[in-house]
């Protein structure tokens, strides 16, 4: 069976954006705490956005070959 | 001789009860006949005789109920109609009242189609409760469907115009003729098996009710309702409803609707982003701001005009730190705000209020509130000020031992 390769998932992305805002939000962390939230937080959208900026939309074929094994090819 | 009067009733009796028994005795039923003797009258009512090779019975349907039929009745077709028995007693006869016909061979499709949707539905297969929630942010979307029809061009225009961040994966199936079930059902296993995308598009664009039957067949339905990926389906025009529809998680009027459906726009979701940044700079700035407005107040308490000069220095380098954390940020560069941190850590702790606090005290010349750093930098004999944590107080320095 081919490998899964599942993308980076945005939806859990997001989640965690929504969450780290929050924590930070609520204002009792140490100035360390804040920045490592803070950091990672940037990352994400940083991620995120270069990401959605750069994207190409790939479309592939899934094919299956005699012995029953799936895999991808590009399609034009 | 006479014999005696036999107890009669009358035909209207009779009839009435024939009637009772008759009318009564008979569910909804369908049944499949020819039609011969067509008339559709002038009062919008239709009457015929429906026949087979042995029997024949009379037919009618009121206007109320044929004005929804698909096709116009002929006579020598062969119809499937659904109806009650009647008894009609100014003329002894007995016909059947029809509610439904459909030509034979889509009524059997239609019989077909109403009997799995009323097992499925039975099973579960339909309620609400198991569907599966579509992700709200797929980056690869399956599609199943004929390579070469009308719904593969559209759900590819609509994925390229709105979402070019979203892959796609063709799975491409059969979608009409005897084989096509099969193929929906390995196509689906296969998606499932392969495991790369977040959702599915199981569709195909209009046709006959033959054309659209394979996603009205049981294996199909199983399959999806099996299938760990959520999926949304869509066959056919607005007005076709198929099991597949039914026991989908979603479904979608078209093949171009269901793409858009499941594709949250790349703009949209860059403008997102934009507001979770916007949000935590404006957090981190607010944050900040109390760190700089403890130094301030720390300075106004204390009226230290050199500790003022220094945390006014310490402030200023704050600020620049901050300007250039954001732009190290922007230049993506990691690992700079650790320092940041690190710095400002120790800007707060350098706070003399926390000095001050662990016993040290500050010495000032009165004369200009100069620091007292040396010995020289006071006579003897000289009043000076000493700041301590919870107060100033002056104080001469004491004449030099002989």
């Amino acid at each position: 069976m081919a490998k899964k390769d599942k993308p980076i998932q945005f939806e859990e992305a997001f989640k965690r954006l929504e969450e780290i805002v929050s924590k930070l939000e609520s204002g009792d962390l140490s100035l360390e705490e804040s920045m490592t939230l803070f950091e990672e937080g940037i990352t994400l959208t940083e991620t995120c956005r270069s990401r959605l900026e750069a994207a190409e939309q790939k479309i592939q074929l899934l094919l299956k070959d005699s012995e029953g094994d799936l895999s991808l090819e590009n399609m034009d | 001789m006479s014999t005696p009067e036999p107890q009669a009733i009358s035909v209207s009796d009779l009839t009435q009860q024939i009637k009772n028994v008759l009318e009564g005795s008979f569910p909804i039923l369908w049944v499949s006949g020819e039609i011969s003797n067509f008339v559709h009258h002038g009062s919008g009512h239709m009457y015929f005789t429906l026949k087979d090779e042995k029997a024949e019975i009379r037919g009618i349907m009121f206007k109320g109920f044929n004005q929804f039929l698909h096709f116009k009745p002929e006579n020598g077709m062969q119809v499937l109609l659904q109806g009650d028995i009647t008894v009609y007693e100014t003329r002894g006869q007995y016909q059947i009242v029809a509610k439904k016909m459909e030509p034979a061979g889509i009524g059997t499709l239609y019989l077909a189609f109403e009997a799995l949707k009323k097992q499925l539905a039975a099973e579960g297969l339909f309620d609400p409760e198991v569907k599966q929630k579509l992700p709200a942010y797929p980056r690869r979307i399956g599609v199943i469907t004929s390579q070469t029809g009308a719904a593969v061009r559209d759900i590819f225009q609509v994925l390229e115009r709105r979402a070019l961040h979203i892959d796609v994966i063709l799975r491409p199936s059969r979608v009409q003729g005897d084989k096509a079930a099969l193929d929906l059902v390995e196509a689906i296993n296969d998606m499932a098996a392969f495991d790369a995308v977040d959702v599915i598009i199981l569709g195909r664009g209009g046709g006959s009710l033959e054309d659209l039957w394979p996603f009205n067949e049981e294996p199909v339905a199983r399959a999806i309702f099996a299938c760990p990926i959520p999926i949304i389906s869509a066959v056919g025009h607005e007005t076709d409803l198929s099991i597949s529809d039914l026991v989908a998680d979603m479904r979608a009027s078209t093949p171009s609707e269901a793409a858009e459906v499941v594709s949250p726009a790349t703009s949209d979701l860059i403008e997102h982003i934009h507001g979770y940044e916007r949000n935590l700079a404006l957090i981190m700035q607010r944050y900040l701001q109390k760190c700089w407005q403890g130094l301030d107040s720390a300075k106004d308490r204390f009226v230290l005009q050199e500790p003022g000069q220094l945390l006014k220095q310490h402030r200023t380098r704050s600020r620049e730190l901050i300007h250039l954390m954001m732009q190290a940020y922007r230049l993506g560069i990691q690992g700079f705000s650790g320092k940041f941190a690190g710095a400002n850590e120790k800007l707060l702790a350098m706070n003399p209020m926390n000095i001050l606090s662990r016993g040290y005290s500050i010495a000032y010349r009165e004369t200009d509130q100069k620091i007292i750093r040396d010995p020289q930098d006071l006579g003897e004999g000289d009043p000076f000020e000493l700041q301590t944590f919870k107060g100033t107080f002056r104080a001469k320095r004491a004449n030099r031992k002989k």
